[in-house]
């Protein structure tokens, strides 16, 4: 059997399946699958090329044996499927939708919000300052996926609602991690089996922590943060963020903690 | 076993699960719930349902919640006729497709639904307390709520991308049936894609959307002329499902109206 990855050390969603990866038996790069990495700050994920394996021009693209596969959330499933030894899927099928509505919840909120203060934070500075209107306009305009997203936030990334809202965001997933938690009795989401929920917003909730904005959840939300420290303790994190894996390291000329900017900014 | 769907006639999400259970021949008890006078936003909904969305299906007591998950649980729970590829990489293709389907037309065509029907209906007038205070409440989308605006509605840049988002999915729904050989988005299986993109496009061509596809893209306008002939079409779309038979004066164009 044969995984390559098209990723990116510091993306979320490259993350969620490298976690996935290392819980079903494949924790190393370059030696349990083969690492393509994708420089998103050279757009090689908007090349024809690239373009053809995954027409939304993201990260990450899986090839098995030849096959594609492409969307975080449906290759962790794929791979839950293939490999049935330590399985990440409850049994029961009401439960199995229990993760599943955690997973669309996942997509739906915190994904989409993280995206918020790590652009606002560290890309616009890092990439898109030094745009141009026209130059920027122009990028936006090929991506396949998101135009909108990039046409909101302009070249300084975004304003105070738009970060306020994302903070919002994150702490509606921390309350609901720690109601789960406090819910089933823990240590996972789902309760004693660690499934593809915990495996999906885990690298969301270290993005934000490796931003600063652990206050969101810290000193308040003891399930949550109990949650927090078993999954940072298990050996697939560790091998999901290798070194190099957070976006802090990726452009550290430009990292500042949130406590930090919010101080200047205001937000 | 007792199936129960608390829905609303016209929500497109709530059109998904009933094709879904059409297409499984199953019967079920209707629980209609009416966005107007906030029955999604209940304490007692919100304990079966904390998003404060339709659909949610009860069976045997306990709640499914997320249209997709709704879906994909009916098709476990009752495999016949099956309407998931058999095996993992054709999964995995109807899962990236449901993913896509979730994060890209669900929301597209939200944004002319609500600057056409149902801002007008239910926002516009409202004082901007009402209308801050009903968001406020919201477990999900305040943003988009927000970004709409009680008065001005979505700006006309909001409005293009979602069309363009709405041409993309035709085009990539068009793609597929030449690419696999159709009838259906996967090839020969009518799967859970054509179920839920389904109501989409439904929404779309009641509004007066369809020359977005019909004059160059034959494949997906003889899909949904094949989806539409299908009984599951008829039983889920029962009388006053389409926006243009319940509010049909909010969709007459602007230069068409007498007053």
């Amino acid at each position: 059997m044969t995984i390559e990855l098209y990723q990116s050390h510091h993306s979320t969603c490259s993350q969620k399946v490298r976690i996935t990866l290392a819980e079903k038996g494949l924790p190393e790069k370059d030696k349990d699958w083969i690492a393509h990495e994708i420089n998103l700050g050279k757009f090689e994920h908007l090349t024809p090329e690239y373009l053809k394996i995954n027409p939304n021009g993201v990260v990450p693209t899986m090839i098995h044996d030849g096959a594609v596969l492409i969307e975080s959330s449906a290759i962790v499933e794929y791979l839950d499927e293939i490999i049935p030894e330590n399985p990440l899927t409850p049994e029961d099928p009401v439960a199995r939708a229990g993760m599943r509505a955690w997973m669309r919840y996942i997509e739906e909120v915190p994904t989409v919000a993280v995206r918020v203060p790590t652009f606002a934070n560290m890309l616009a500075p890092a990439r898109y300052l030094k745009y141009s209107d026209d130059e920027f306009a122009s990028h936006a305009d090929r991506l396949p996926l998101r135009k909108r997203f990039y046409q909101r936030m302009t070249q300084k990334g975004f304003g105070e609602a738009d970060v306020n809202y994302a903070k919002e965001q994150i702490r509606q997933t921390c309350e609901r991690i720690d109601r789960a938690v406090e819910g089933h009795g823990g240590p996972w989401i789902m309760g004693d089996r660690f499934t593809l929920a915990d495996a999906l917003v885990a690298s969301l909730i270290d993005r934000m922590d490796d931003l600063g904005y652990a206050y969101l959840w810290e000193g308040e939300l003891p399930g949550m943060e109990a949650w927090l420290a078993a999954l940072q303790d298990r050996p697939s994190f560790r091998a999901c963020f290798y070194p190099g894996a957070r976006i802090s390291e990726r452009y550290p000329e430009v990292y500042r903690t949130a406590r930090e900017i919010e101080a200047e900014r205001g937000y | 076993m007792g199936l129960e769907l608390y829905h609303s006639d016209h929500s497109t999400c709530s059109q998904k699960v009933r094709i879904c259970l059409a297409e499984k021949g199953l019967d079920w008890e209707s629980h209609v719930l009416h966005f107007a006078t906030g029955d999604h936003l209940t304490p007692e909904y919100l304990k079966l349902n904390p998003n404060g969305v339709v659909p949610t299906l009860i069976h045997d007591g306990e709640p499914v919640i997320e249209s997709s998950v709704i879906v994909e649980y009916l098709d476990e729970i009752h495999p016949e006729p099956s309407l998931s590829p058999a095996d993992a990489l054709g999964r995995a293709r109807l899962r990236s497709w449901m993913r896509y389907m979730e994060e890209v037309p669900t929301p597209a065509v939200r944004v002319p639904s609500f600057n056409r029907v149902f801002r007008p209906l239910r926002y516009e007038n409202a004082t901007e307390e009402e209308f801050e205070a009903r968001v406020a409440k919201m477990p999900l989308r305040k943003a988009f709520y927000r970004r709409m605006g009680r008065i001005d509605g979505f700006s006309e840049a909001e409005m293009d991308n979602a069309i363009a988002q709405i041409r993309q999915t035709c085009e990539r729904i068009d793609a597929a049936i030449r690419e696999t050989g159709g009838p259906w988005i996967l090839g020969d299986q009518y799967t859970l894609i054509d179920v839920t993109l389904t109501p989409l496009i439904q929404r779309m061509a009641d509004m007066g959307y369809t020359p977005i596809w019909e004059p160059d893209l034959p494949e997906m306008t003889a899909w949904f002329e094949r989806i539409k002939a299908r009984p599951s079409f008829d039983q889920a779309f029962y009388a006053n499902t389409n926006l243009s038979e319940k509010y049909g004066e909010y969709l007459i164009p602007e230069e068409n109206r007498d007053d």
